[in-house]
């Protein structure tokens, strides 16, 4: 079940008990005023008739004991009654008797009575002739009347049988003003909305005083509509606004079905409309068309508009009245059969129009199609220069057809209202032309004048432009007007073009194998062609144009012949020598001053090509180089540049330095400051001298060692005992040569310290025990020596009380065949024993 | 359904009764739409009786505009004995009389019956 909803029980038989109820109130509420329905319900014991009642605090009775009886006929009984004008809450009693014993009193539900006036616009007022709402009935009033409270004569009537829901109580229709002959009914307002509630719902008005019938005019908030045609029936469209038109003896009545403002309107005139045709071809119909227009600017349906016309008979009307359509235009067929002009009138009722419409009837040409086209082109072109004062000068933009368009200032009645395209006329394409102008010379507008640019030729000492940017100044001085031969090199995928010995030129396949001809001068020059002999433009032509440069590979420079003169190329036709020619490839032919070249065997044998192109300026890129600007020029002195650099740093050079300066702080330096490299290296070479070694004189010194003399006089070498030398090798390099002197020298150091020994001294302070080892004093150590016969004990000798003892021979003298044994690096043993304060004196050599 | 969008600044607070368990990989989408409120005042009969009494009267309003049915019996606003319908204005107390006639009409025997008003919303949505 639905929870927006009630519970209502019907039943077909009555309680038995008894009741009293007001029956046309609500539990609390009470809006139809004082006078109620009361239902009485007697007890269902009791017999009727027979039977009767009695009620009070009702028509002013205030008691039981005050009220009259009355007999009932039927169980239940419906009365009517006053309740008392107060605002306190109400009850109402009844009491039934059986006419015997027997009674019963009951009481109503409480009810208090509650109506608040309805509220009404101030210059609206009441025209039912009630004074008060207590007069009307309160709720129980059926209808109200609203008159307008000024001379409009204008009554609405709210009446609860034309509107289902409309309840007085507290009713908001102040949304409705009826004044200076207008009802304006506010769309949103309460009463608005109640007539909304059900289809049918209206609102009858009548207005008085007309001499007339008046149309009734609507208005949507924008525009005013009349809503009635020229009949005083409801006009098409509008059946959903008003309806029962009546107009009877200067009273018009309608209802209204949607509220919005009314008003009421007359016919007012009649035009022609702009729509209408103003010339036609004999044998051809003309539309004229005429709108009827009501005193609010709307358009009057169904009025019968006459056509009349004077002047030139120029054909007849289909039709002499017309009756105007949903738009109050009536429209009229004029059949053209005859040249000339007429003037035609419209009317409706005393009604005229003014000015009438000028009809010209066109004789047909010969020839109709052609005629009626330029017929036509002159009568665009007539409205479109009457029209052009209707542009000005303003330009909205450029490049595009929709900012190319005009500014339009005003309308043309004759001619812009009446086209859906305006781009076809004179004035449109003016304005494109003043905006090409304003693009072409970039000025603010298509008229001022543009800036002048400085011509060279034609200033003064103010460097004043005088030149103007014409067309014809601009003629030949742009760059696609000049052509330049630019330089292109080629080296033959790097490795250079090889030429053989006897050669005159060879065939070569350059990236853009264009030739320069009469038609195209772009291309390379050709200079000879035979088989196309005058079909190419440089045919002949200097060697500024065409002579090719010719580069030594291998030195990146230009070369000459035996007789000196510089060695260059030209091109031929390469269809003339075993090519296809023009498009694919060209002969470059070799030269000299002296004309054509054949290849030497002197010359190089790998060459590169710095060949002339020819190019319009404009396609010039930004790194192509005038081509007399390479060969010997600025590439050459780039090149060299770049070797003089490499060569600085190869020797530490700089710019502008003759005296290279060495490190030579002290005189036995090699090489001194301002010494030329030359001679700094013959000063090392010599000071440094050969690297044969092995050469000097042998010696020896004293104990029998060798050593040998230089050349130039130094030690070179000591060997032990050798004295052959070789300890460096011949062609080593010098830094290997004096580490080897040095690892000699570290090994004669060796020996020399060998040699020499120490000397320590020892008093005993103890005997020594024969067979037990004694240390040496002060932890010295040895290296013991048994290896050579006859030599044992050479690295230390051992000394009693002044007497050299001799070591015993074997490993650590194990034979203990001598005065001592050397049994370890630290100590010796002796083979007899030795005394007490005996001095011992060790000389230790290693 | 129309989407809803509440006004800058409002909130929209979600009741839920009972528990839903989406599908796996499903979204639950939740679409708001204008509702009317209607406000129900007490009819002046519980009940209405042949020959005496006959007549009820039932009163009501709605806090937006829009169509309305009040129907006799019934599950929703298709379905019922038609009493009234019409347009009814935001907030303004509709009154209807309700008579032994209508039931009758109705094809309604004696006995205890719901009385349903149901208004159309700008999102035509149907009050329930």
């Amino acid at each position: 079940m639905a929870s927006n909803s009630w519970n209502i029980t019907y039943s077909n038989s009555l309680p038995s008990t008894p009741a009293i109820e007001v029956s046309n109130a609500d539990h609390v509420w009470l809006t139809h005023g004082l006078q109620v329905e009361v239902s009485l319900r007697g007890p269902d014991a009791y017999s009727y008739p027979g039977s009767r009642y009695k009620v009070w605090d009702i028509d002013g009775v205030t008691s039981s004991g005050s009220a009259s009886w009355v007999d009932m006929s039927a169980r239940t009984t419906t009365i009517t009654g006053t309740l008392v004008n107060t605002n306190a809450m109400q009850f109402v009693y009844a009491q039934f008797h059986d006419g015997g014993s027997n009674y019963e009193t009951v009481v109503s539900s409480g009810i208090a009575f509650d109506f608040d006036e309805p509220r009404i616009y101030p210059n609206v007022i009441y025209g039912d002739g009630q004074a008060t709402w207590s007069d009307r009935g309160h709720e129980n009033a059926t209808y109200t009347d609203l008159e307008s409270g000024d001379s409009s004569n204008i009554t609405v009537r709210f009446s609860k049988n034309n509107i289902d829901q409309l309840l007085f109580h507290d009713l908001d229709m102040s949304g409705i003003r009826l004044y200076n002959n207008l009802i304006y009914a506010a769309p949103n307002s309460e009463v608005a909305k109640i007539l909304a509630i059900k289809p049918g719902n209206k609102l009858p008005v009548s207005k008085s005083g007309f001499s007339a019938a008046p149309y009734i005019a609507y208005n949507d908030g924008s525009s005013w509509h009349t809503v009635t045609d020229y009949n005083g029936n409801v006009a098409s469209g509008y059946t959903d606004k008003i309806a029962n038109v009546v107009y009877n003896a200067g009273t018009l009545s309608f209802d209204i079905l949607e509220f919005s403002t009314y008003g009421f309107a007359e016919l007012d005139r009649i035009e022609f409309y702009t729509g209408s045709e103003g010339s036609g071809y004999i044998g051809t119909s003309v539309v004229i068309k005429a709108k009827v227009f009501d005193s609010v600017g709307g358009g009057v349906e169904d009025a019968p508009v006459t056509f009349s016309g004077s002047g030139d008979n120029i054909g007849t009307l289909v039709s002499g009245t017309v009756y105007t359509d949903a738009n109050g235009i009536a429209t009229a067929t004029l059949n053209i059969t005859s040249s000339g002009t007429a003037t035609y009138n419209a009317s409706v009722d005393d009604l005229n129009t003014d000015p009438d419409w000028d009809v010209v009837g066109l004789g047909l040409p010969s020839d109709l199609g052609r005629s009626r086209f330029y017929q036509d082109e002159i009568y665009q072109s007539i409205h479109a220069t009457l029209a052009s004062g209707y542009y000005n000068d303003g330009v909205v933009g450029v490049n595009t057809v929709a900012v190319a368009e005009p500014t339009v200032t005003g309308t043309d009645p004759n001619y812009l209202a009446d086209e859906s395209d305006d781009t076809n006329t004179l004035q449109h394409d003016l304005n494109v032309f003043r905006t090409l102008l304003k693009q072409i010379k970039g000025t603010d507008d298509w008229f001022t004048e543009p800036a002048t640019y400085f011509d060279p030729t034609n200033t003064t000492s103010g460097s004043e432009w005088n030149k103007e940017p014409t067309l014809s100044n601009f003629s030949g001085n742009t760059l696609d007007a000049h052509t330049i031969l630019v330089a292109v090199s080629t080296t033959e995928s790097g490795s250079g073009i090889a030429i053989s010995n006897t050669d005159e030129g060879f065939l070569f396949t350059p990236t853009d194998s264009r030739y320069a001809d009469w038609s195209d001068r772009r291309g390379l020059p050709i200079f000879q062609s035979v088989a196309n002999a005058g079909d190419f433009a440089d045919e002949g032509a200097a060697d500024d144009v065409c002579a090719i440069d010719l580069i030594d590979y291998s030195t990146g420079s230009e070369f000459k012949d035996v007789s000196g003169n510089v060695i260059y190329a030209k091109f031929y036709d390469g269809e003339d020598h075993g090519g296809t020619g023009e498009g694919a490839d060209v002969y470059v032919k070799f030269y000299t001053s002296g004309g054509a070249y054949t290849w030497t065997a002197s010359d190089p044998a790998d060459i590169m090509l710095v060949y002339p192109f020819r190019k319009v300026l404009s396609e010039m890129e930004e790194y192509e180089w005038h081509r007399t600007d390479f060969i010997n020029g600025f590439e050459g002195d780039a090149e060299i540049i770049d070797d003089i650099v490499n060569l600085w740093d190869y020797t530490g050079a700089s710019n502008s330095e003759s005296a290279p300066s060495w490190t030579d702080t002290g005189s036995y330096y090699i090489v001194v400051s301002g010494t030329s490299q030359t001679a700094a290296i013959n000063a090392l070479n010599t000071e440094i001298g050969d690297r044969v070694y092995g050469n000097g004189v042998l010696n020896f010194d004293e104990n029998g060692n060798s050593f040998e003399i230089g050349d130039d006089g130094s030690v070179l070498l000591l060997g032990e005992g050798d004295g052959t030398g070789g300890y460096i090798i011949d062609g080593d390099p010098i830094a290997n040569s004096l580490d080897d002197l040095d690892i000699a020298m570290g090994a004669i150091a060796a020996l020399l310290e060998a040699g020499i020994g120490n000397k320590y001294i020892e008093e005993l302070a103890s005997d020594i025990t024969a067979g037990v080892e004694h240390p040496l004093p002060e932890s010295q150590t040895y290296i013991p020596y048994s290896t050579v016969s006859g030599q044992e004990g050479k690295n230390m000798d051992v000394w009693l009380d002044g007497q050299l003892l001799s070591a015993s021979t074997g490993i650590g003298g194990v034979n203990g065949d001598r005065d001592y044994a050397e049994t370890s690096i630290s100590g010796i043993t002796f083979t007899e024993d030795v005394y007490q304060y005996s001095n011992i004196t060790y000389y230790i050599r290693q | 359904m129309a989407d809803y969008t509440p006004p800058d600044g409002d909130d929209v607070n979600f009741s839920f009764t009972g528990s839903y368990s989406a599908p796996d990989g499903d979204d639950v989408n939740f679409y708001f739409g204008l509702v009317a409120t209607i406000s129900m005042f007490d009819a002046s009969r519980d009940t209405v009786y042949s020959g005496s009494a006959d007549t009820t009267i039932l009163r009501w309003r709605s806090d937006i505009e829009g169509d309305y049915r009040v129907r006799i019996g019934g599950t929703d606003q298709t379905d019922g004995y038609l009493f009234d319908s019409g347009w009814v204005p935001a907030e303004y107390i509709m009154t209807h009389e309700l008579t032994v006639a209508d039931f009758v009409a109705a094809g309604l025997s004696p006995g205890a019956h719901s009385i349903n008003v149901y208004v159309l919303s700008s999102d035509d949505i149907w009050s329930s």
